[in-house]
């Protein structure tokens, strides 16, 4: 087969997936609203702690907006999860497995939907953030920078839903990893600096956390400027998770619907 | 012989006293040497008339064959009579229809008894014992004249099924005798007169005569008087019936499997031997062959957890064999998966679509994904959604569409790239008759049109008997059974009388009557039950026993063998009511296998 026609294979899928995933509001909405209320609460009630010596900002908006755009792609495990699980249990898998599909071309579209929803939601947390007081001190170009890191850290997210759906074949147990992930994100330096952290264990954690590198990526965009290795260290996890991840979704999908 | 098994049935019989046929003369032709075998035409010619056979005979349509039946079902050399060291043997000769002993189809020489039935086309001849007498043709057998060519019924379904009549004459069908020319009495659905073929300048209609459940012409209630055309299907009750006009050879006789359509290559085949799937210590299909041939209908029945699912999925690659081949249009599942797939459509047993797309979405999917030009898809979306009548309902979501929808666009969307074999896993579950019909029209289309080759599991014996031309059950994993459902019908032979007595203690007594007709069954109705011995076919003679021995009876019922029956005697279970269950249990069992990833083979590198 050509890899025009994998173009078009992926193409045509990925528009069944990017429309199949704006079409279900239901799945949808509470994946962006919540990180929305987290970030409302969080912002409120972390006023005090920008007051803590040493603190990186004044503006703890500022400083929990990234863990709001991390947080909502991981978000992405969950549609993602839920998309590829839902066309096992129902034989649409099936379907597309007795056309000439390309096993690549069917993970990398499954990521369409989640891909430009989250893109989506990543801009509208990232305006909510700058209308509620947060601001970016890389300016437009790190505000850019931000919006990649997320998409990246999405695909990543959505390589790792995938992965749970092609392992588990249910829908429901690949929505069961968000809540890992979740655990994870609150066991970071979402909501306090590593080098702030009092409690020894946690600090433990946060360090060896990859979600905390994945955190302080965009924050360092938001509060310091461009930091070279903040910024490598949190694109080289999202980019090595999505590659692990991805081949790894490859090669257990090759081996379940295909011969 | 049982009712709807050949054209000798009751049912023809009855039709043919109303009807015109135009007479058959014959003249004769020379055969050899001493007599060893007497024939006689029971049917499609001068009814028992008998002619001795001493030598190899041609039989056919062809005037320089030694037996000419010009019939125009019967091929040019239909087939051949062959001398054995006692006896005759008959062998088909490669005709379009078959050569059928005992409702039987016969592939290679057939050896044939007095008593055997054969079976040419339209014609029926009777093999008997080697007595000739006087006024008997010795040496000599009959050349039958062409029988005009009438307008055809082939009872596709119901009380006749099997049954295949001329209509040269108005035929009414009904349910009561004396008002209607064909009976159907075991029909309450049926009016008493309920509908009328008429014969019209070569041509037949249809008209209701004001039945209550009304006449279904193509799955559409008949208002009035509609002209019939060569396949179309009309419905009364259980009954199907599928219009055959002269000089149309495209549908073949219900009695025969289907004739190889004009584009139906032998590259269309199904040939599966010793196909085995194990899961685990589990032998979910144990070592089963088969040979589906081009532009047949096959269809695949089995009780629970029987394989038919995972045989489907190991034909259409979604599960690696353990052991055993299969090729699909000659190419090895196991190791041509790329080649099959491109040959085959399949539409499995949940209709697997997004409920957030809709159809052209679905078809515009597809269709990229076989790789067809985006210049062409819209075209081929366009027509095969309107054959499957979805045009109008193409923009809306399929989540809200109904079963019949669903399993309709799934079809359209198994042949976007034009397969030559198609593939249903329980293509009708759950549907209205209507839409069953309307599925059952488009099925027999591609078969007769496009020359395709269909393998089918269903959970409804109806359909099996409408729609196959060869029934395969499994059971076990193992094939119990294989054959044209008529001839099925006709192995487990011999109808069943049941009675429930009103009073209890009279079940002894009516059980003690019932084994004077034949041997005790299960009854199905909380009574007693008996099949009948050969040669017993008269309802009147076991009611009249029962009088005799003055039990009362709240109900006597006759069952003609239905597949069921087949079914029952075949794996000792009945598949009617448990079937949706069985048939998703298993569907169950191969989603777990596929969810677990269990047995699943090697990854395809060109994937």
């Amino acid at each position: 087969m050509s890899s025009s026609s994998v173009d078009l294979q992926v193409r045509a899928l990925a528009r069944r997936s990017i429309k199949r995933t704006l079409r279900q509001p239901v799945l949808v909405v509470p994946n962006v609203i919540f990180p929305l209320f987290m970030l409302a609460v969080l912002s409120s009630a972390g006023k005090e702690i920008t007051h803590v010596k040493g603190f990186p900002t004044h503006s703890y908006i500022t400083f929990i907006i990234s863990a709001t755009l991390i947080q909502g792609a991981a978000g992405a495990t969950t549609l993602a999860g839920n998309a590829l699980g839902n066309d096992i249990e129902t034989g649409f898998l099936s379907r597309l497995a007795l056309t000439p599909v390309k096993v690549p071309a069917l993970i990398a579209s499954q990521l369409a939907g989640v891909a430009v929803l989250g893109f989506i939601q990543s801009v509208l947390y990232l305006l909510v953030g700058l209308a509620g007081g947060a601001s970016i001190k890389a300016g437009v170009g790190g505000a850019l920078v931000v919006l990649a890191l997320a998409l990246l850290a999405i695909l990543a997210f959505g390589s790792i839903g995938l992965l749970a759906a092609v392992r588990t074949g249910s829908a429901q147990q690949a929505q069961g990893v968000f809540v890992i992930g979740l655990g994870l994100l609150f066991m970071s330096s979402m909501i306090m600096p590593r080098n702030l952290i009092t409690s020894s264990w946690f600090k433990e954690v946060a360090t060896y956390n990859p979600m905390s590198y994945l955190v302080e990526a965009p924050r360092s965009l938001f509060i310091t400027g461009w930091n070279a290795q903040s910024l490598e260290l949190g694109a080289g996890i999202a980019a090595g998770a999505l590659i692990v991840f991805l081949a790894a979704s490859i090669a257990s999908l090759r081996t379940r619907i295909l011969q | 012989m049982q009712r709807g098994q050949t054209p000798a049935s009751a049912g023809a019989r009855r039709w043919m006293r109303a009807s015109q046929i135009a007479p058959i003369a014959a003249d004769h032709i020379r055969c050899a040497a001493v007599p060893q075998l007497t024939l006689a035409i029971i049917e499609g010619g001068e009814a028992e008339r008998e002619f001795s056979v001493t030598a190899m005979l041609v039989i056919g349509r062809d005037p320089s064959v030694d037996l000419v039946i010009t019939d125009a079902d019967v091929s040019a050399r239909h087939a051949s009579l062959i001398p054995l060291d006692v006896g005759f043997a008959i062998e088909d000769l490669g005709s379009t229809n078959g050569t059928f002993v005992n409702g039987r189809r016969v592939s290679s020489a057939h050896e044939v008894r007095p008593g055997d039935r054969i079976q040419l086309g339209g014609t029926v001849l009777e093999v008997r014992a080697d007595t000739p007498h006087a006024d008997m043709p010795a040496v000599q057998v009959t050349r039958v004249k062409q029988i005009p060519a009438l307008p055809m019924l082939v009872f596709l379904a119901g009380q006749l099924q099997g049954t295949k009549m001329p209509a040269g004459a108005p035929v009414v069908i009904g349910r009561e005798l004396g008002a209607a020319d064909v009976i159907l009495d075991q029909d309450t659905a049926i009016s008493r007169r309920h509908a009328a073929f008429s014969p019209a300048g070569g041509g037949l209609t249809i008209q209701d005569m004001g039945s209550t459940n009304g006449t279904l012409v193509n799955g559409r209630r008949l208002a009035g008087t509609a002209a019939l055309q060569t396949g179309d299907r009309v419905q009364i009750g259980d009954t199907v019936i599928e219009v055959q006009l002269p000089g149309d050879r495209a549908l073949a006789p219900a009695v025969a499997p289907a004739p190889a359509p004009a584009q139906a290559t032998h590259a269309n085949n199904i040939e599966v031997n010793g196909l085995v799937k194990e899961f685990g210590a589990h032998r979910a299909v144990d070592g089963i062959n088969l040979l589906v041939n081009p532009g047949e209908i096959y269809g695949f029945l089995g009780p629970n957890g029987a394989g038919k699912s995972t045989t489907v999925h190991m034909l259409t690659t979604l599960l690696p064999p353990t052991s055993g081949t299969a090729l699909i249009a000659g190419y090895d599942v196991a190791r041509d998966g790329a080649s099959v797939r491109s040959t085959i459509g399949v539409a499995l047993q949940a209709a697997a679509l997004d409920m957030h797309l809709n159809a052209w979405e679905h078809m515009e999917m597809q269709t990229a994904l076989h790789g067809i030009p985006k210049a062409k898809r819209r075209k081929i979306a366009q027509e095969l959604l309107e054959r499957v009548a979805l045009t109008d309902a193409a923009g809306r979501l399929v989540g809200g569409y109904s079963g019949g929808m669903k399993r309709r666009l799934d079809l359209a969307l198994a042949l976007v790239h034009s397969p030559r074999v198609l593939f249903l896993d329980e293509p009708t579950t759950g549907l209205d008759p209507q839409s069953r019909t309307a599925l059952w029209e488009e099925v027999a289309r591609l078969v007769r049109e496009e020359g395709m080759t269909v393998f089918l599991t269903t959970q409804y014996l109806e359909e099996a008997d409408v729609m196959a031309d060869r029934v395969g059950i499994i059971d076990h994993g193992e094939m119990v059974a294989e054959d044209t459902p008529a001839a099925l019908k006709a192995e487990i032979g011999r109808p069943t009388v049941e009675v429930v007595p009103v009073e209890r203690s009279d079940f002894a007594a009516a059980s003690e009557v019932l084994t004077r007709f034949g041997e005790l069954a299960s009854s199905t109705h909380g009574g007693v039950a008996a099949r009948l011995r050969p040669g017993i076919d008269d309802l009147a003679d076991v009611i009249r026993a029962l009088d005799e021995a003055s039990i009362r009876v709240t109900n006597v019922q006759l069952h003609a063998p239905t597949l069921d029956d087949v079914f029952l005697v075949k794996t000792g279970r009945s598949l009617e009511g448990g079937a949706e269950q069985d048939a998703s249990a298993e569907e169950a069992g191969v989603l777990e296998q596929l969810s677990a990833g269990a047995g699943i083979g090697a990854a395809d590198a060109s994937r």
